[in-house]
């Protein structure tokens, strides 16, 4: 298998902030690559810095064997690029949207272009301005499939699509990804449809690529423990792989990576009264790997004796 | 593909030349006596006693329309796409960013030397009639008028490179802007044409530099 993407410690800072730090990442050919990672962790400066519109402050980038910073006008036919709010001229129709990005390549499908055009029922004499978030994010997929590209990036594409469009969506982008293996990178922040999309999964977590695995591996690696004891539960807990822990009192919560033989040992040792191991679809896994110390704030509808109680458990000052 | 990216700055530029052209209409009608104003004032017309392109009002009203559409027209064709993130689509098309920003600025210049060179051909042509002025006319007496032809591009230039360098504020990014008009006002100052037009050509060429440095290595 071919890295068709490949970073090699790829970093940026914004001023003293450093926002990816020595990213080295690797998608294969024919992979559907989903990138995560919360608000503000380096998701979308680093699709920025594949795509060249962001320079990186050191490390290199490739896209089909070739440096994006030297990438020459036929490589780049090959990659599709969908940037988030699907950026497009406003003042043009669809019809014009579609004439003008031809122009630019050697290799286009207009008839898959007519085809998503009509799938999605939209005119051709539709104002851009005028469309939905929806049918803009429509209209930028079917011009980024037409030049059947070998490579497609996508920054977010179903941010701010509603439910059954963003299934829309990526019913398209499954179609799409069926012809031809092609290969795929897109973030989102809708864990669901990485799930349903993905075959592999990197999460970013301040700025540093902290997972690189199978989307299923992930899902199955990360286990929530909730340890019941008679009195109250200790506050400092040593066990490999943990990646958070709260104490409620009573109860701890352990998040664990690959709970083997050796962490049971090391949670035994702390004698709870029970042990209950939890599995985590996606989204909880996401959710309980990447938040860190802070929980939610379930408390707006609780009487002030509960309300006091939580703020004390979550260790807020 | 070079027509279409045209094309689009053609269509994208076409609200800022109409405007900068209905004021040179305007302006050109108030030198050639029309004064759409007239009604307004009783009526009354001033005897015209200039002689065009020489001591006339022209100059200054190209400088302040067709300069005003080089600084709008420089601003809008590099920081309009920025504020609107549309260069992270065109930015990836399968075309070098020189290519791209090449056009641009072939299609701004073109658009304001145009909108200057037309009002003096319709400015030179009417003044040229017997009777239409108190004093024979002679083609050379435009000279002025095409050193401010060849300057303006300067200070598009100039605007262009503001909308593209990176500022932390809009202050600091109207600096090439500020240094280019500092610059063209020194050159125009110069009396002599064999020192005006290398000024210029210096000036030319640090502002392109400058824009091929920041396409190259700006983030977009």
């Amino acid at each position: 298998m071919t890295d068709v993407i490949r970073t090699f410690r790829l970093t940026k800072h914004y001023d003293t902030r450093r926002v990816v730090d020595c990213l080295n990442l690797q998608v294969q050919r024919g992979q559907v690559y989903g990138f995560l990672g919360r608000n503000g962790a380096g998701k979308s400066t680093t699709i920025k810095m594949l795509m060249g519109m962001v320079q990186p402050d050191s490390g290199e980038v490739e896209l089909l064997g070739e440096k994006v910073s030297a990438m020459c006008p036929k490589t780049r036919e090959r990659i599709a690029y969908i940037a988030e709010g699907h950026p497009l001229y406003n003042w043009m129709t669809i019809g014009e949207a579609v004439r003008f990005t031809r122009a630019f390549y050697s290799n286009w499908n207009h008839t898959l272009v007519e085809q998503i055009l009509d799938h999605f029922e939209l005119s051709r004499k539709q104002k851009l301005r005028r469309l939905s978030n929806g049918q803009r994010a429509q209209v930028s997929l079917a011009l980024a499939v037409a030049p059947e590209p070998e490579l497609l990036i996508l920054d977010d594409p179903t941010l701010g699509l509603d439910t059954v469009v963003r299934r829309d969506f990526l019913e398209s982008l499954i179609q799409i990804i069926h012809r031809k293996g092609r290969t795929i990178l897109f973030s989102s922040h809708i864990l669901g449809d990485v799930e349903r999309v993905a075959d592999r999964i990197g999460i970013m977590v301040d700025g540093v690529l902290r997972v690189d695995c199978p989307t299923d591996h992930f899902r199955e690696s990360v286990k929530k423990l909730v340890l019941d004891f008679p009195g109250p539960a200790p506050e400092a807990v040593d066990c490999p792989g943990l990646v958070n822990s709260w104490n409620l009192g009573s109860q701890l919560e352990l998040i664990l990576v690959g709970y083997d033989e050796a962490q049971r040992t090391a949670v035994e040792a702390l004698q709870p009264r029970s042990i209950e191991i939890i599995d985590l679809n996606l989204e909880e896994a996401f959710i309980e790997y990447t938040r860190g110390r802070k929980r939610s704030l379930p408390l707006f509808a609780m009487e002030e004796s509960r309300h006091d109680q939580s703020i004390g458990d979550q260790g807020i000052a | 593909m070079i027509k279409a990216l045209a094309i689009k700055e053609l269509r994208e530029s076409a609200g800022l030349m109409a405007l900068a052209s209905l004021g040179m209409v305007w302006a050109l009608a108030g030198l050639m006596g029309v004064n759409p104003l007239r009604y307004l004032s009783g009526g009354y017309v001033a005897p015209d006693q200039s002689i065009a392109f020489v001591n006339d009002s022209f100059a200054t009203w190209a400088s302040v329309l067709v300069g005003g559409l080089a600084v709008a027209l420089g601003l809008k064709q590099s920081a309009w796409e920025r504020g609107r993130d549309t260069y992270y689509f065109l930015l990836w098309r399968p075309v070098s960013r020189r290519v791209v920003f090449g056009t641009k600025i072939i299609v701004g210049v073109f658009l304001v030397v145009a909108l200057l060179a037309v009002a003096i051909g319709i400015y030179g042509w009417w003044a040229s009639i017997p009777g239409k002025k108190p004093a024979p006319f002679e083609w050379s007496m435009t000279f002025s008028a095409w050193k401010l032809a060849l300057a303006l591009p300067l200070i598009y230039l100039g605007a262009f490179l503001s909308g593209l360098r990176p500022g932390r504020w809009f202050g600091t990014r109207l600096i090439p802007l500020a240094g280019v008009f500092v610059w063209v006002f020194f050159a125009s100052a110069v009396p002599y044409i064999w020192l005006f037009i290398p000024m210029l050509v210096l000036g030319y060429f640090g502002v392109l530099v400058a824009i091929s440095y920041f396409v190259e290595t700006s983030d977009f």
